[in-house]
């Protein structure tokens, strides 16, 4: 009965927007202008902000055929003026892109319009136009917001927010407090440009996980199920150090209790109904304990199988995928892809991930005990990884863009992924996941303090 | 059309120049320079008529602007008959008179040299602006100041919000703001120069680049030092109100005392102000989101939530031209102001129920004797002392449309009022409050060597006590970080004037130390026990500076003038640890700031053609900025938690280096004491110079123009005078200005959707003074077209406004 209701209620909203959207000619939505059938790819770079560090200034968008995109000899001049599209946002965009490269997606970061999302129809080269109204996203998600393509059309914004201090009382007779918070959602129709539903995950560990000190403090990587009724919302965990009284000062000089890097608790994924965004629940692995925030990458897909796919891994820090099953929800502690041991190595952190299709995926990653950036193919069903060399793979300045790395780019048997080391040209990498072959595409020219970070 | 119109004004404007009443005062000397005591000065025509001092000095007030004969008469010395023109506020008139000893009357040299000439002309870049006329009108100090040359006022909104000011593309905490020499925070934000009327202010001196000795400090941009009236040689009282658009109301009284005999001398002053700030706004920010948070833009709004109240007062006594001091004054300021704040950084969101209070009491000395002991030595010293605190308050938590309805958003499915997330407008609920102890003294002795040549030492100690409390969530003081700034600055100068007067050169040295001590407490535990230990460090940095004028009169009315300087400044109080009043983070690795500044300039005129009378102004500057101190948005990646990271909030950052080259130019026409026409300019490119990447390359927004910035205006002002319209003995004067500033873009990389567009606008005036001269009325229509405005982050500023106001004066009342 109530599930009825709230179906009538989405239905009604959907309903509304589509009519407030048609109602409007600019507003294009899926039926949206011609195309003349060029595939176009994407490509984004980033450039440095005044502080000089490296992409964090704001974000530049090139499309290319895939001809060129293939072609040695073809050089893609972003940074030269009147080349690059300047996307809007101060400091370097959250892009996502529909499946077929025709629309670009982003939440501005910061800046004048931080938290407005835009969405850009991808005509070639620097042309792109604003398609849609644009959707103020601040309030419910920030202004430096944290969201994905949860599945195709749909985006879902996260933001943890309202953490409670973890102390209270006047020292020394002050008293832990768990700190609690909330995880904000906003679901985004990226075809009609709303926010179609919101809800709110008040964050709950359970008496034990609490009282051992454990916490939430980011929420990331939101992705839908194939089934498009569950939620998956990566979570930070960090832990108070309860046996420590001495408190510990934090940025600005504020105080909280100090925490310890001793963790017994495995990777946790927050599950909500979709779209009501209710019954939240967590989920935890017991194969393997690193979070799986991303930065500023998707890391978790819907697999070919109908499997959810997840790198467990924030900042390079994991080096395993993990499964959530299908038809429970749940963690499959039953799988576990070790990138380490696939590559017969000790020392991998994925950067970046992309599940391409048929179990085949490519993750970028560095190693602790050598310099640069790393490419490899992974096989999710058979457990093997064939690493794809590079020109670029031994140079640290490789691993610094792979720190701001966006986005893989895949269509039909190929993978695009752009290469370049920081303030050095680069190429577009162009492989075959069937035959595992890798090719050097167009030649990517960067500028100063810069990097290209997506193909899309 | 409008273009068409605004033609039309510029050529129908003829003319407007001074109005009403001025003072004339000087010093009569033999050559000398021995003071002429107990002479016998009048003005004719006129029956004005008074004595010279025992310093040679005479004065005369309130009369009408026009042609006299000075005479000056006495038994020591021949009689001098000088032609005087009085075409402004204050006029400065030394007479040198031959000694009467034989009976020819041989040669009579007259001197004139107006105060703002004087400076202006001194090597130093400075530009005075005299207010007189401004406090008759509907004009705010504020906009006074926008519309001087080089000087860019940046206004996040209307009366009362956020400002900073630019000189010639240096800004923030490189510019000084002064009231009589000592910072202006010093008096707290309920007393700046958002609500100081024109009325109490004698002048306001623009330095661009290299500062006399007397305004050093850290600051290497220039500096805005406000003079506040001070002349205490008569009896008067003046009384003025105006009332106009967006609820504005305003009000100031004024009222000078003095005892001719025993040189007692007070004043007292004060003003009231209110406004709504409900001016519309119309531009791209202004925004509408609807419950699926699609935005409409641009939207049609009032503002709500800005009102702005202040009031203040400022009382003086004391004495002068006794014989142990020439100025000595004990003063107490007293200032409230009740401040809501509309939105953030900027409007894409607006707020309501979010205000700050401020409240200041200030005491203050000012001595200042010449010839102190021996001739020659003059000590000057201003101290003062302020207890400042400032309330801020933030406790809504829902969203709230530019359309002052609660925003809405869907939850759950169901259609409910979006809550923000933080319990607050901006983030998190607040309620605050920060009391701080300020001491700022400023002493300057100076010794003439010799004629033309002259030292002078200054010292300036400032310390700032800061008490902060969180009322919503009080917390133990014993776990805060307390930090105490200490500031001495010691600077000396040597002037000199030389080959025959037409050469005068300053030499200007400086040392600043800083001495920070912060008291951080610290844990320790002891048999299971956790107890608190603080730990006091102080941290000492110092600097060194120093600096050169030069003005060389190269022919009649001509003048070189050039300056350079090589220094450093410090970071503030709140660039170190930030000001959650105006979101600003605290950012404690800051840096100093070095700066290197050139300016080569001339200065030509007053030249008089029969009637007409022209002066032209041009400069040239170069400033080098390392490590430039600037306000930033903070930036979210640094920071682990995002919830920290909101454009809303700014926090002060080391950018880099900075370069600015440009130049300035001012025209100023005067046809028979009627018309008078300014147009100046300020065009400059503020380019990023700053460092490598990690390979050794250039940044790649090397030669980038800095955004956010403003970089090229020009401002017209006309004013024409008409005399006896409806009555005989009436003043009529009309006013006509426009202000232009080029476009400019709020991002690096100047994407077309960052870009700020031209903006032009044009203002209207009119006073009239009535024939008794004690009433003026008049006035004003700002942004005659409703022009869309912009500044910082493209906050839109008020559309067309129009402003009454009434000026009353009552001269010798005792």
């Amino acid at each position: 009965m109530n599930n009825r209701l709230t179906k009538v209620m989405y239905a009604a909203v959907l309903a509304a927007v589509t009519l407030s959207s048609c109602s409007k000619n600019d507003t294009p939505g899926p039926t949206s202008p011609v195309d003349d059938g060029t595939r176009w790819i994407t490509l984004t770079a980033a450039f440095p902000d005044d502080n000089g560090t490296a992409g964090n200034g704001g974000t530049l968008a090139y499309a290319i055929t895939p001809e060129n995109a293939a072609d040695p000899n073809y050089e893609v001049k972003i940074f030269d003026a009147g080349n690059g599209f300047s996307l809007k946002s101060e400091r370097t965009a959250r892009v996502q892109a529909s499946a077929d490269g025709q629309y670009l997606y982003n939440i501005q970061y910061t800046g004048a319009e931080g938290g407005v999302f835009n969405k850009y129809k991808v005509s070639g080269e620097g042309k792109y136009v604003e398609d849609g109204l644009e959707l103020n996203t601040a309030i419910i998600l920030g202004t430096s917001p944290r969201w994905t393509k949860a599945a195709e059309n749909i985006g879902v914004g996260v933001s943890f927010i309202n953490a409670r201090d973890s102390y209270t009382g006047e020292v020394p007779n002050h008293q832990y407090q768990h700190p609690k918070g909330e995880i904000r959602m906003a679901n985004i129709d990226l075809n009609n440009n709303a926010i179609t539903n919101t809800g709110v995950i008040e964050v709950d560990l359970g008496a034990e996980l609490e009282g051992q000190g454990y916490h939430v403090w980011r929420a990331d990587v939101p992705v839908l199920n194939k089934a498009q009724d569950k939620l998956f919302i990566g979570v930070g965990i960090r832990r108070h150090d309860l046996d420590n009284r001495e408190l510990e000062a934090g940025r600005g000089g504020a105080l909280s209790w100090a925490t310890t890097d001793e963790r017994d608790l495995g990777t946790v994924t927050y599950v909500v109904d979709y779209p009501s965004l209710r019954n939240p629940k967590t989920i935890t692995s017991t194969v393997a304990q690193t979070d799986n925030l991303s930065y500023r990458t998707m890391t978790q897909y819907v697999g070919t199988d109908g499997h959810v796919y997840q790198a467990a891994t924030a900042m390079g820090s994991g080096h395993q995928i993990l499964r959530i099953d299908k038809s429970t929800n749940e963690y499959d502690n039953s799988y576990n892809f070790d990138l380490n041991a696939a590559l017969n190595i000790n020392d991998a952190g994925i950067r970046a991930f992309r599940y391409v299709q048929d179990g085949i995926g490519l993750v970028l990653y560095t190693r602790e005990t050598a310099e640069g950036g790393y490419l490899a193919l992974v096989d999710l069903n058979n457990h093997t990884a064939t690493p794809l060399t590079t020109d670029y793979e031994g140079d640290e300045a490789l691993a610094t863009a792979f720190g701001q790395f966006q986005n893989i780019g895949a269509d039909g048997d190929y993978i695009y992924v752009p290469l370049t080391p920081t303030g050095k040209n680069g190429n577009l990498y162009v492989v075959n996941w069937k035959t595992k072959e890798i090719t050097k595409g167009a030649k990517l020219i960067n500028g100063s303090g810069s990097h290209y970070i997506g193909a899309y | 059309m409008i273009r068409l119109l605004s033609v039309a004004l510029l050529l129908l404007t003829t003319s407007v120049a001074f109005a009403q009443t001025g003072g004339l005062s000087g010093m009569v000397t033999t050559p000398t320079g021995q003071p002429v005591v107990g002479a016998s000065v009048s003005l004719k025509p006129g029956e004005q008529a008074t004595m010279t001092d025992e310093n040679g000095r005479y004065a005369f007030a309130g009369i009408p602007f026009g042609e006299y004969e000075l005479v000056i008469t006495s038994l020591e010395i021949q009689t001098v008959e000088a032609r005087v023109i009085l075409n402004r506020a204050r006029l400065h008139e030394n007479v040198v008179a031959e000694p009467n000893e034989g009976s020819r009357l041989e040669e009579v040299s007259v001197v004139r040299n107006t105060e703002k000439k004087d400076m202006e002309t001194s090597g130093f870049a400075v530009a005075v602006i005299e207010t007189k006329e401004a406090s008759l009108r509907n004009l705010t100090t504020n906009e006074l100041l926008d519309r001087t040359v080089g000087v860019r006022v940046r206004q996040n909104g209307g009366i009362g919000s956020q400002v900073e000011y630019n000189l010639n593309g240096l800004s923030g905490s490189a510019v000084g703001l002064f009231l009589d020499g000592i910072e202006i925070s010093t008096y707290g934000s309920s007393f700046n120069l958002n609500n100081i009327p024109p009325a109490m202010i004698e002048r306001i001196e623009v330095y661009k680049g290299v500062l006399p000795s007397h305004l050093t400090g850290d600051y290497v941009g220039g500096a805005i030092n406000v003079v506040l009236k001070k002349d205490a040689s008569q009896n008067n009282l003046t009384l003025a109100t105006s009332y106009g658009s967006f609820n504005t109301f305003q009000t100031d009284i004024g009222a000078t005392f003095r005892d001719r005999k025993s040189g007692f001398s007070a004043r007292a002053s004060g003003f009231y102000t209110y406004t709504d700030n409900s001016f519309t706004t119309w531009g791209r920010s202004t925004t509408y989101v609807n419950h699926l948070q699609q935005i409409t833009r641009p939207y049609r709004a009032k503002r709500f939530n800005d009102t702005y109240k202040s009031i203040g007062g400022r009382f003086q006594a004391g004495f002068t031209d006794v014989s142990w001091a020439d100025q000595f004054f004990i003063g107490y300021n007293i200032s409230k102001t009740y401040n809501e704040i509309p939105h953030g950084t900027t409007m894409a969101v607006p707020y309501v129920g979010r205000f700050s209070e401020f409240q200041a009491h200030v005491l203050s000395l000012n001595y200042h004797k010449n010839d102190l002991l021996v001739d020659g030595l003059a000590l000057t010293v201003n101290a003062v002392h302020s207890n400042r605190s400032t309330y801020l308050q933030d406790t809504v938590g829902f969203a709230y449309n530019w359309d002052g309805t609660v925003r809405e958003v869907i939850e759950f499915g169901e259609r409910v009022p979006l809550r923000t997330s933080g319990g607050g407008q901006q983030g998190e609920k607040t309620i605050s409050q920060i009391d701080r102890k300020i001491t700022n003294v400023r002493s300057n002795l100076g010794y003439t060597l010799a004629r033309g040549h002259r030292i002078s030492l200054n010292h300036k100690f400032e310390t700032t006590d800061r008490d902060d409390n969180d009322l919503l969530n009080p917390i133990n003081k014993d776990l805060v970080t307390v930090s105490k700034l200490a500031k001495n600055i010691l600077s000396a100068n040597y002037e000199a004037q030389t080959l025959n007067d037409r050469l005068r050169t300053n030499l200007l040295v400086k040392y600043t130390a800083n001495r920070t001590s912060t008291s951080r407490p610290e844990f320790v535990t002891q048999n299971g026990q956790v107890g608190i230990l603080r730990r006091d460090t102080t941290t000492f940095a110092d600097n060194f500076g120093y600096g050169a004028t030069v003005s060389y009169n190269v022919i009649s009315k001509l003048f070189v003038i050039a300056s350079g300087e090589n220094a450093q400044i410090m970071p503030n109080e709140r660039q170190l640890y930030g000001d959650p009043e105006i979101n600003i983070l605290p950012n404690l690795r800051l840096m100093p700031e070095k700066n290197v500044n050139y300016n080569l300039g001339l200065r030509w005129g007053a030249v008089d053609f029969g009637k007409h009378r022209l002066s032209i102004y041009g400069s040239a500057f170069w400033r080098n900025g390392f490590d430039k101190i600037t306000q930033q948005v903070v930036d979210a990646d640094e920071i682990e938690e995002e919830s920290d990271a909101d454009i809303q909030t700014t926090r002060y950052i080391n950018l880099g280096k900075t370069q600015a080259r440009g130049v300035e130019g001012e025209i100023n026409y005067i046809y028979s004491n009627r018309l008078n026409a300014t147009v100046n300019f300020s065009k400059f490119n503020n380019l990023f110079k700053g460092g490598n990447d990690a390979a050794g390359e250039d940044h790649d927004l090397y030669n980038e123009q800095v955004p956010n910035e403003p970089f090229f205006t020009i401002n017209t002002n006309i004013q024409y005078r008409l005399n006896h319209v409806f009555q005989r003995q009436s003043v009529m004067n009309l006013y006509y200005n426009t202000g232009y500033v080029g476009e400019f873009y709020i991002v690096w990389g100047q994407p077309e959707w960052s870009k700020t567009p031209t903006q032009f606008t044009h203002d209207l005036g009119a006073s009239y003074r009535f024939p008794n001269g004690k009433l003026v009325a008049s006035v004003d229509v700002k942004n005659l077209f409703n022009a869309e405005m912009y500044d910082n982050f493209m906050v839109q500023k008020p559309g067309r406004g129009v402003y009454f106001k009434l000026n009353y004066t009552i001269s010798k009342f005792l």
